[in-house]
C-alpha cells in the first residue's frame, strides 16, 4: 500500500477493547512513528517512548506516573490478557464528552510492544491511510472494498456524514422537543388565562361598566401576563442552566463520562426569555378578547 | 331646573329560550338635574333594568332616553364608555372593588382612564374617602375593609369623575343601620352640595324617603310618584369644604 505513488502513509494499528477498574477502555496500539499524531491533545506528561508506557483519556482517571492494570480482550470466547503500563501522559477527552456514555476512554500504546504482549505476531485489525490526492479517495475505497469485502472501508466524508447524519437528528429531537414546549405552554396560558378572566367576569364587568374601554381593560390583562411571562422565561432560563448542571453533576456522579460544557449564553437567555413572553401573550390573547369584548351587563346578567 | 333625564315610551323586551319576556312597558319620565328620584318595586318589577338603561349599561328595545342632554340611544359603544366614564357614576349591589387594589387605587382607577395626573388622582381618592368617611382607611384592601365601608368606598369611586349624575343600585341593601345612615347622608349632600343627580333603586322605604321624588314600578311600568316624607341631617360645611378642593383638582386639569 505505502508503495503507491498516491499513498502518503498507511499505518497499522490495533485496536482492542480493555477493562480498567470497573470502567471500559479502548486500548490503541499505534507505532511509535506516528504516536505523535496525538501531541495536539496532550494536555499533562509526554507522549510514550518505549514499549509499557501509555498516554490515556483524562475519562480514564489516570494520573501521570501512576500504573495501569488492563484486561485487554481479544475476542469474546478466550479469557483477557492482563497488562500494566505505566501512565506518561494525559490528553483532553477526544470527543469533548459530547457523546457522553459512549466516550473512547483511550489507552495509547506503542503497537510492537502490544503486539508482543498478546503473542499476536505483527497482526493489526486497521490501516489509516492518507493520500495525496483527495480525489483518488473514492476509487481507492471502492477498490479496498472489492478486495477486502469482509472488512469496513471509512473514508473522512463518511465519517463526516456520519456526525452531520448524528447532529440533523439532534436538532430534529430538540426541535420537536421546542415545538412541544411551545405548544404545550401555549395551551397553558390559553387554558390559564381562560379560568383567570372567568373567575375575574365580575372585575372586567366593573371596570367595563365604570367606563373604562375594553382596550384599556385588556392591556392591563396583557401586561398581567406579560409581567408572568417575563418572570417565568427569567425562572425557566435559570433553571434550565441550573438543571442541566445538576443534570451533569448527577450523571457523573453516576460513572457516565458526561463532560459536557454547559456555557451561560446571554443571548439564548434573552431569547428563552422573548419566547416565554410572546407564548404568554399570544396564549392569552383570546380569552381575553374573548371577555372584553361582552357588554358589562351580558358578564353580570 | 332643566332636566338630567328624560326618558319617553321606553320598552325594553328580552328574548329568552322560554319566549319574550316585556321588562319594561312605555315608561316615561323627567328627573330633574340635582333631583334625588327613587325606583321601587318587587324583584323582577324593571328597576335595575330602568337603572341599566339610565346608565347606558344597556339599550331600550324602543323609546327614547336623553341622558344630561344627550340621546344616548344613539351613542355608539365607544362613545357610550366614554359617557359614562365621565358623566355617570354607578354603584352595582355587589362586584365593588378591585380586590388587589388598595382604597384609593380603586377610587382613583376611573380617574386615570379619564387621563388625570397620577398625583391628582392620589390626592382626590383621598378627598373622597374623606367625604364618605374612610380617611383613615385610604392605604387598606377591599378584604380589610367591612361590608358597609367597602360600600362606601365605591360611592367614593363612583364619585371618581365627579360625575353629574350618579346610579345607585340598592345602596344600603348589604349594609349594617350605621353604614346606612352615613350613606344616605352622602347621597344628600351630594344632591345639595354637589348638585349631583341621583337616581336610586331600592326596596328600603326609609332609603326611598329621602328622594325628592318616588317612583313605584310593577311589572314594567310606573304605577306612581309619590313626595318626600323624610329629612336627613348632614354636616354640609365639611362636604363644602371637600367639594371646594375637589373642584380645584377638577379645575386645574381638564
Amino acid at each position: 500500500m505505502r508503495a503507491l505513488p498516491y499513498v502518503q502513509s498507511a499505518e497499522p494499528v490495533l485496536m482492542l477493547t480493555g477493562v480498567v477498574g470497573n470502567k471500559t477502555v479502548t486500548v490503541l496500539g499505534v507505532p511509535l512513528s506516528d504516536i505523535s499524531y496525538f501531541d495536539i491533545d496532550l494536555s499533562q506528561g509526554r507522549l510514550p517512548q518505549t514499549g509499557g508506557e501509555a498516554v490515556v483519556e483524562s475519562t480514564v482517571q489516570a494520573q501521570t506516573g501512576s500504573t495501569l492494570t488492563i484486561y485487554v480482550y481479544q475476542s469474546s470466547i478466550s479469557p483477557p490478557t492482563e497488562l500494566d503500563v505505566r501512565v506518561v501522559g494525559v490528553m483532553s477527552n477526544l470527543l469533548k464528552g459530547f457523546i457522553g456514555p459512549m466516550s473512547l476512554n483511550l489507552v495509547v500504546v506503542p503497537l510492537d510492544w502490544l503486539q508482543q504482549q498478546l503473542g499476536v505476531g505483527d497482526f493489526y485489525n486497521m490501516v489509516f491511510i492518507t493520500l495525496n490526492d483527495k480525489s483518488l479517495i473514492q476509487p481507492l475505497a471502492q477498490e479496498l472494498k472489492a478486495r477486502f469485502p469482509h472488512a469496513e472501508v471509512y473514508t473522512q466524508q463518511s465519517a463526516l456524514s456520519t456526525i452531520n447524519r448524528v447532529f440533523n437528528m439532534l436538532n430534529i429531537f430538540f426541535l420537536v422537543i421546542e415545538v412541544i414546549a411551545f405548544v404545550a405552554g401555549g395551551l397553558t396560558t390559553f387554558t390559564v388565562m381562560s379560568i383567570t378572566v372567568r373567575e375575574r367576569l365580575g372585575e372586567v364587568a366593573l371596570l367595563k361598566a365604570t367606563g373604562i374601554s375594553g382596550r384599556d381593560v385588556a392591556l392591563a390583562f396583557l401586561l398581567e401576563v406579560g409581567l408572568v411571562g417575563l418572570l417565568g422565561g427569567v425562572a425557566g432560563g435559570f433553571a434550565g442552566y441550573w438543571g442541566a448542571i445538576g443534570i451533569k453533576y448527577v450523571l457523573i456522579r453516576a460513572g457516565y463520562n458526561f463532560d459536557v460544557p454547559i456555557p451561560f449564553i446571554p443571548s439564548l437567555f434573552a431569547m428563552g426569555i422573548g419566547v416565554s413572553l410572546a407564548v404568554a401573550l399570544l396564549g392569552a390573547l383570546a380569552p381575553i378578547y374573548r371577555v372584553v369584548s361582552l357588554r358589562p351587563l351580558e358578564i353580570l346578567r | 331646573m332643566s332636566e338630567a333625564i328624560v326618558l319617553e315610551d321606553v320598552h325594553k323586551v328580552y328574548k329568552t329560550p322560554a319566549g319574550e319576556v316585556h321588562a319594561l312597558r312605555g315608561i316615561s319620565l323627567k328627573i330633574p338635574r340635582a333631583a334625588i328620584a327613587a325606583l321601587m318595586g318587587p324583584s323582577g318589577s324593571g328597576k335595575t333594568t330602568l337603572l341599566n338603561i339610565i346608565s347606558t349599561l344597556d339599550r331600550p328595545t324602543s323609546g327614547r332616553v336623553e341622558v344630561l342632554g344627550e340621546d344616548v340611544t344613539s351613542l355608539d359603544e365607544k362613545r357610550l364608555e366614554k359617557f359614562r366614564l365621565l358623566k355617570i357614576g354607578y354603584l352595582f349591589q355587589s362586584y365593588n372593588l378591585v380586590p388587589y387594589l388598595t382604597a384609593w387605587q380603586n377610587v382613583a382607577l376611573p380617574m386615570l382612564a379619564a387621563g388625570m395626573p397620577r398625583e391628582l388622582a392620589r390626592v382626590k381618592a383621598k378627598l373622597l374617602l374623606e367625604l364618605v368617611g374612610l380617611g383613615d382607611a385610604v392605604d387598606r384592601y377591599p378584604w380589610q375593609l367591612s361590608g358597609g365601608m367597602q360600600q362606601r368606598a365605591a360611592i367614593a369611586r363612583a364619585l371618581a369623575n365627579s360625575p353629574e349624575l350618579l346610579i345607585l343600585d340598592e345602596p344600603t341593601s348589604n349594609v349594617d343601620l350605621d353604614n346606612a345612615a352615613v350613606i344616605l347622608g352622602i347621597i344628600k349632600l351630594l344632591s345639595e352640595v354637589w348638585k349631583t343627580t341621583i337616581v336610586m333603586a331600592t326596596h328600603d322605604p326609609d332609603v326611598a324617603a329621602m328622594a325628592n321624588t318616588v317612583y313605584t314600578i310593577r311589572g314594567g311600568q310606573i304605577i306612581g310618584g309619590v313626595a318626600p316624607r323624610r329629612e336627613v341631617k348632614v354636616d354640609v360645611e365639611r362636604a363644602k369644604e371637600i367639594y371646594d378642593k375637589i373642584s380645584a383638582i377638577d379645575s386645574s386639569w381638564r
